[in-house]
């Protein structure tokens, strides 16, 4: 109820947010890649067929808002473990390449239910998230990291943000 | 007092029993060179060895001696301790600890796994380290990763006792190493990345039982402090020193970590260590009432404490206010130095924020503060002149401060990066040169604060970052460097490819050990920083080297096995800030030169 009742009260705090951003002049150039890719812009974020969040990158690297917060968000908790974009680290999954084959469902799952595996008698431990920071941008998050998933073989970079777009 | 009162009435009897205190113990350990009996080398945390059998003549020719697998894929910090015949070593989570005989082919004498719930894992930031077992009279103490202090017998290995220090579930968690000075065993807590209050706390050698707890922040009750006699920079520091620079009660999810190591010294009664960042990252969410800066005392501070009240005698904050993660955690070392021409004890540390402190470490007087590489340009200098109303204060350069460009704006180039100029990896200070070998990172960072909110047990962080190695200079991520901390400058600076991650030691030989990331052993010349020596080990080196001697026969070793904060930093390579999302990432990765695993790799001459 609690983790519910969250996520409800992000959703109206950034929705408006997001709607300016997707309105905005300078975001001219995601606006028509995503069009391009046939994407609907629906609940404060673009989706695909199946209604999906979906990241838009542009040729010279523009981002949708919701792909610049999901990079954000993503180096605030994630990248600890999962290794600056989401590259991976000595000890957590590189998630760049999990979601080349992980669904946007099992995903969500992972995150919200948590993980333990057994490799190589060492315990890895994916932690159930459960607080505002995480729950609020979840979409956000995945749609960054399939960003990254998107990204051709060994590439790094990250999105640039608002301040850097016009 | 009483204990020693006892000790000597009855010191015909008292055979069986511990005449002397553990620091009398350990002292007289650490004084023969032939051990290694506590992980700094000694109380003064010198890492400091008189043996000179290996030198800067023959250290070219060492071989690997013999090696041993911890058996766990984890980032390896700290390192073994050598007392006598006897080997004691520790892996990362689950934090197994072994027993070595050195005159029976190093056979396994015990080996004691922890059972500890999993679930702590993730809520360590940055890896599963543990930077070492300590010894004192016939005692292991382990501090496990779920903040359990264990003593084990020595001999056997049998757990004698434990003590729960604090609760994972809150993300409060145990890396660092403890230190046992008299009958006490003190260790800190990390979690100021999930909005823990932290503390250091002193448990009874003999019962496990805790005897004092000093918070980082909060109530001079809780923090320790006599508001007229602990003193800050030359004063008092007056009645709610800590709790007059936050607001409201953000103090009590207020952060300020211990988890490096610590010194002592046993003429002044003082223990030294630093403590870390205050919660969250996000510099405006802590603010004061009036929208301004404001301290947050105690976090990013070093301390001195007396040993038995645990009583601050002084305190001394170097990045009031944090707005980059410059944790204050680096280790003190203690030396007897001349400063300005006269002889002078003081404790020397390499903070975080890329500068040098030396400090009188009966006073806490402010005698030197350096930058300790020349990339640091987030603040100018340190004021140094008392009468100054900015006295011991960084001067913050604007462009760089994360509060001034506000929540949401992303502050570039800022050099040192959050990883510090310099992490936990511990520096070592040569008598024979009277310098301070120091590894060092020399990586910058972009940083963009935004707002989050507290949960208990999540994370609370509150700024993205990226990092790269330190622009306009010879492309590396790391220098290992001598340093004189009575001028504060730079004696000479060897680049290293990656962070030098490694804790240093030194030896009479003349001679500067240290690892690398890719997993190179190093041994180099104390005078010019001329490489000597170098083998690759099974894995990346985040352990810190040190040496004993053993029927007659020096050795060094030392820890590999990657991982770590650098482990995370570093393993997917560091990327170009100028290029967007989808350019080529314009540094390799770790990954290309090592790989798991934690093992020991000991060397002799041949």
């Amino acid at each position: 109820m609690k983790l519910a009742a969250a996520v409800m009260a992000c959703a109206v705090s950034f929705a408006g947010t997001a709607m300016a951003q997707q309105g905005s002049p300078e975001n001219v150039e995601v606006q028509a890649a995503a069009k391009e890719a046939g994407l609907e812009f629906k609940d404060s974020r673009y989706r695909n067929g199946d209604d999906q969040p979906t990241p838009v990158v542009t040729r010279i690297s523009k981002v949708d808002w919701a792909t610049w917060q999901g990079f954000r968000r993503y180096h605030d908790a994630c990248h600890v473990c999962h290794g600056p974009n989401a590259l991976g680290s000595t000890f957590a999954p590189s998630l760049a390449d999990s979601l080349k084959t992980m669904d946007y469902e099992t995903f969500y799952g992972t995150v919200v239910g948590g993980r333990v595996r057994e490799a190589g008698g060492t315990t890895a431990v994916m932690p159930a998230f459960g607080d505002k920071n995480i729950m609020c941008y979840l979409d956000d998050i995945y749609t960054y990291i399939k960003a990254r998933s998107l990204n051709a073989e060994g590439k790094g970079g990250m999105p640039p943000g608002p301040s850097e777009w016009s | 007092m009483r204990k020693s009162a006892i000790a000597c009435g009855l010191l015909a009897s008292a055979a069986f029993t511990s005449p002397v205190w553990a620091n009398a113990d350990v002292q007289k350990l650490s004084a023969d060179p032939n051990n290694w009996a506590v992980q700094s080398g000694n109380y003064a945390g010198t890492r400091y060895s008189t043996l000179d059998q290996i030198n800067t003549s023959n250290v070219g020719s060492l071989k690997v001696a013999w090696t041993f697998s911890t058996g766990v894929l984890r980032g390896h910090e700290g390192g073994p301790l050598v007392i006598g015949d006897t080997m004691y070593l520790h892996s990362a989570f689950p934090n197994i600890v072994f027993a070595l005989n050195l005159a029976d082919e190093n056979k396994i004498i015990w080996k004691y796994e922890p059972k500890q719930d999993p679930s702590v894992i993730p809520v360590m930031c940055c890896d599963t380290v543990n930077r070492g077992v300590q010894y004192a009279e016939g005692k292991i103490f382990l501090h496990q990763a779920d903040t359990s202090l264990v003593a084990l017998d020595a001999k056997t290995g049998k757990e004698l006792w434990k003590s729960v220090n604090a609760d994972p579930k809150r993300g409060e968690t145990g890396t660092g190493a403890p230190l046992v000075t008299k009958d006490k065993v003190i260790i800190g807590v990390s979690g100021a990345e999930f909005g823990v209050r932290c503390h250091v706390t002193a448990y009874d050698i003999n019962s496990g039982k805790k005897v004092w707890r000093a918070y980082s922040m909060g109530p001079d009750s809780d923090v320790l402090l006599d508001p007229e006699k602990t003193m800050s920079l030359g004063k008092p520091v007056g009645k709610d020193s800590s709790l007059k620079t936050w607001n409201g009660d953000q103090w009590k999810i207020g952060g300020g970590s211990i988890w490096g190591y610590m010194a002592y010294d046993p003429e002044l009664n003082l223990i030294y260590y630093g403590t870390g960042n205050p919660s969250t990252w996000n510099p405006a969410q802590r603010a004061g009432p009036d929208g301004k800066q404001i301290d947050q005392k105690w976090s990013m501070t070093h301390f001195a404490r007396d040993v038995d009240t645990g009583v601050a005698k002084w305190a001394y904050q170097m990045t009031p206010f944090d707005e980059w993660d410059y944790d204050g955690i680096n280790e003190p070392i203690l030396a007897d130095i001349k400063v300005g021409g006269a002889d002078r004890k003081v404790r020397v540390h390499f903070d975080r924020n890329g500068f040098a402190y030396t400090l009188d470490r009966a006073t806490g007087e402010l005698l030197v503060a350096a930058k300790y590489d020349p990339k640091v340009n987030w603040a100018t200098e340190v004021v140094m002149d008392p009468k100054s109303p900015q006295y011991g204060r960084p001067q913050v350069v604007a462009k760089y401060s994360t509060f001034q460009n506000g929540q949401d704006v992303n502050s570039k180039g800022i050099c040192p990066a959050a990883l510090g100029s310099k992490d936990q990896q511990p520096a070592s200070f040569s008598k024979l040169t009277g310098l301070f070998y120091v590894p060092t990172n020399h990586v910058c960072m972009d940083y963009e604060p935004f707002k989050v909110s507290y949960t208990a047990g999540q994370p609370y962080v509150g700024a993205t970052l990226s990092m790269f190695p330190a622009p306009d200079s010879h492309g590396g991520m790391g220098n290992f460097i001598a340093w004189d901390a009575a001028a504060g400058k730079i004696v000479w600076s060897k680049p290293e490819q990656f962070s030098v991650w490694s804790g240093a030691l030194t030896t009479a030989g003349g001679v500067a050990f240290y690892g690398t990331l890719e997993g190179y052993f190093k041994a180099v010349d104390q005078k010019d920083g001329k490489e000597l020596f170098k083998f690759k080990t099974p894995s990346g080196i985040i352990g810190n080297a040190m040496t004993y001697a053993h029927g007659g026969k020096q050795y060094v070793a030392i820890f590999s096995g990657v991982g770590g904060w650098a482990g995370i930093g570093l393993a997917a390579g560091l990327t170009n800030p100028t290029d967007g999302l989808g350019a080529v990432g314009g540094y390799a990765g770790l990954k290309q030169y090592t790989n798991l695993g934690g093992s020991l790799t000991v060397f002799s001459l041949p």
